[in-house]
């Protein structure tokens, strides 16, 4: 009864992961990030072109994985792309997170797995980001395995988990370059681990009695390393980006903690947004996460009365030394990733994940100490109940509010309203003699280019200026973009003749489009003047 | 000679013209400045990259005067709103009439998506001075498509005047308008309604530039019944 409960669980977590994840994944605009992504994966798919980045675009595991997503469904050209499939890669990421919790085995009981499934299934941060065409999702799945791999190692030294623990740390070295930050803290996780049973424990006999290898560990470096150089080499092609990725580490220690620039916060940006967020008549919070992620803890560390090795009889539904590692590891993940100044909200999902791991400890453990059938009916009624909100904040979180400043996931997002934008220049399109071959100027900074070049991708005749005087002759009837900096120089080269619209890019950042009066005109007798 | 005569023609002229330009005309003398309440900003200044073409730039400088007609006065506190969007997730309707202008959280009404709109009935017709709408003003955000009707009838199907309009493409088929969009402040947008004549109004609009919602601090309707 008890497996055929958990299995249920297990199933409706998996279940509301993919509706959370899959559903409407082109609703939101393109964030600048992800078009940025996809640009450099369009020159993958369409030439077989990756060279390693260092100064930008994290790791190539990301385009990699994008790659049979979008030939499995026949697209070779870039401009086939669209933000569905992009999304979609993350999104299976998302899910497949919860099917790796099983892996944890025995170590981690089928009661506390369901519950720690159900949490991510539903949590704001974990669909919000599993929705998102960056490295992240993808990134947090390889933690997991990398954590859980290392667990079973510790478990069982004998059984090549060392191996496959390498291979996960290879990919999450190969995904983003702050996996240094996850290996630190699960190298205390096990020292922890290890402290544990060699002083405090040294009765019982637990498996790290069975000593770890160094050997083992220079193995899964080597295995790691392996597996990373492979992807930065893009395969073979281009060597240079296994240096390139070793060099970046300083670009990014350097961006990380002294030019973080506008995404320098303060230490608690990350554990304030999740605790509480309050703006504009929208309030939400994973305190319910965060409050069983501290029963978790707190009951790792109760000493059990019983023969620990009678696993069973204890109510904590975690190995201890898993538990010790777990909390270990958030703990040291969570401090890290808020004392790096440079903070960006995804970056937090790394260390959430193993507060949403304790929090199905947490749950399980106050659900066995209920006594009494009263006590553990209200335990399951406030655990529904928390569930039920975060499934409802995720919800207003991904359709209703996915690109509004208020939602406290949404960061530097691109407003709806530029998609009215990319409508207008189809719209314009559609009448103009040339078709998407009408020429485009785009004046703007870096900042305010994007994420036109995503959505302008299937229009050839575009191009990108920083500023009016070197885009020559803008006066020749061709489509002018412009940022607000460019603006009053476009007027003086245009003069008052051409129509502007200024479309939102961000909260507080307008673009402007001047189109030409004759093509504003055929524009507007096209449709009945209604648009 | 010549000069004799023309000196008292032109002290006739003077003495005419005099009056008219030194004191209130007939039509001045019957109007005075509506006083409006204004809630505190929540920005200061032109915010950055927000001043472009075809909008109105934040001056930071007051309005100014506006002259109605004596014995107008508030006509919209308290009367009944309705809306496209009947459920709100935030706030309530009543929120648009209630005289709270604050910027703050908990003193707007959020639609829904897309093209939205709300409608106060003043409970009889009524000659409008003028008309004062805060979509929100927390955050310098252009609304989108923002058009304000007038009608004797709530269903705006015949007898309707439109006294703004900045829907420049017609996306909301209510025709093609020539006002320019403006950043949201504390100020409010105040619209003449030139005199307009009627009992129920309607303000659309579509979205903003932060977000596709349509939110409404407060409309004040200035007028006389008649």
């Amino acid at each position: 009864m008890k497996r055929a409960i958990t299995f249920v669980l297990f199933l409706a977590a998996l279940a509301a992961a993919s509706y959370f994840r899959f559903s409407d994944l082109a609703l939101r605009p393109m964030h600048h990030d992800e078009a940025n992504q996809a640009v450099k994966f369009g020159a993958l798919l369409e030439k077989g072109e990756y060279t390693y980045d260092k100064n930008d675009h994290h790791g190539p595991v990301l385009y990699y994985a994008t790659l049979p997503a979008a030939k499995g469904t026949g697209r070779v050209r870039f401009v086939d792309v669209d933000e569905t499939l992009l999304r979609t890669v993350p999104a299976v990421f998302g899910v497949a997170v919860i099917l790796l919790l099983l892996m944890f085995g025995v170590g981690l009981q089928p009661e506390a797995q369901a519950v720690a499934a159900l949490l991510i299934a539903v949590s704001p941060a974990m669909t919000y980001y599993s929705r998102f065409y960056i490295q992240e999702m993808v990134f947090v799945f390889f933690v997991l395995g990398f954590l859980i791999s290392l667990w079973r190692y510790i478990l069982r030294p004998d059984g090549g988990w060392y191996v496959v623990a390498g291979i996960f740390a290879g990919l999450m070295a190969a995904t983003k370059e702050t996996s240094v930050i996850v290996f630190a803290a699960a190298a205390l996780g096990l020292v922890a681990v290890v402290i544990r049973e060699k002083f405090f424990n040294r009765n019982a006999n637990m498996p790290v009695k069975r000593r770890i290898f160094a050997g083992h560990i220079a193995a899964m470096a080597i295995v790691a390393a392996a597996v990373a150089a492979i992807f930065f080499s893009s395969f073979g092609r281009h060597p240079e980006g296994i240096k390139d990725a070793v060099t970046a580490l300083n670009v990014y220690v350097e961006r990380g903690s002294f030019t973080p620039g506008f995404h320098a916060h303060p230490f608690f940006f990350y554990l304030g947004r999740l605790t509480a967020s309050i703006h504009g008549g929208l309030v939400w919070t994973e305190l319910f996460v965060l409050l069983l992620g501290l029963a978790g803890m707190v009951f790792v560390f109760v000493p059990h009365r019983d023969n620990e090795s009678m696993v069973n009889l204890d109510p904590l539904p975690v190995h201890r030394s898993l538990g010790v590692f777990l909390v270990v590891y958030t703990i040291a993940a969570t401090l890290a990733y808020s004392f790096i100044p440079y903070k960006t909200p995804w970056n937090m999902v790394a260390f959430y994940l193993g507060w949403l791991i304790l929090a199905g400890i947490g749950a399980i453990s106050i659900f066995r100490r209920a006594e009494t059938v009263l006590l553990r009916g209200v335990v399951i009624l406030v655990l529904a109940a928390g569930l039920g909100h975060l499934a409802w904040q995720s919800r207003l979180a991904n359709f209703r509010y996915p690109a509004d400043p208020r939602n406290p996931y949404v960061y530097a997002q691109t407003s709806p309203d530029f998609l009215k934008l990319v409508r207008r220049i189809d719209s314009l399109a559609a009448v103009h003699q040339d078709g998407r071959d009408l020429p485009i100027k785009v004046l703007a900074g870096p900042y305010e280019q994007w994420p036109l070049p995503w959505y302008l991708r299937d229009y050839q005749n575009v191009g990108y200026w920083t500023d009016t005087a070197a885009a020559g002759d803008i006066g020749k009837d061709p489509l002018v973009v412009a940022s607000a900096e460019n603006v009053e120089s476009v007027r003086q080269k245009l003069g008052d003749r051409f129509v502007a619209e200024n479309y939102g890019l961000r909260p507080e950042v307008l673009i402007t489009l001047f189109v030409p009066p004759d093509l504003w005109n055929e524009f507007m007798k096209s449709a009945g003047g209604k648009h | 000679m010549k000069r004799l005569v023309a000196f008292p023609a032109v002290a006739v002229i003077f003495l005419f013209l005099v009056p008219a330009v030194s004191s209130p005309s007939p039509q001045d003398t019957e109007k005075e400045e509506l006083k409006i309440q204004l809630p505190k900003p929540m920005f200061v200044g032109t915010p950055r990259n927000i001043k472009t073409a075809n909008l109105e730039t934040v001056t930071g400088k007051s309005r100014g005067p506006f002259l109605v007609p004596k014995g107008t006065r508030l006509l919209s506190a308290k009367k009944t709103v309705t809306s496209s969007d009947m459920q709100p997730v935030i706030g309530d309707l009543s929120f648009v009439v209630d005289n709270e202008k604050s910027g703050e959280d908990g003193y707007f009404v959020e639609l829904g998506p897309g093209p939205q709109w709300v409608m106060i009935d003043l409970g009889q017709t009524a000659s409008l001075s003028a008309i004062l709408v805060w979509h929100y003003h927390s955050q310098a955000r252009v609304y989108r498509d923002v058009v304000v009707q007038v009608s004797d009838n709530p269903d705006f199907k015949n007898n309707v005047m439109t006294i703004f309009n900045n829907d420049n493409d017609n996306t909301l088929g209510l025709g093609a308008g020539k006002d320019k969009e403006y950043i949201e402040t504390n100020e409010g947008r105040l619209i003449d309604p030139k005199g307009a004549r009627g009992r129920y109004l309607r303000l659309y609009s579509n979205g903003n530039t932060s977000n596709d919602m349509n939110h409404y601090v407060e409309v004040d309707v200035y007028g006389i019944l008649r």
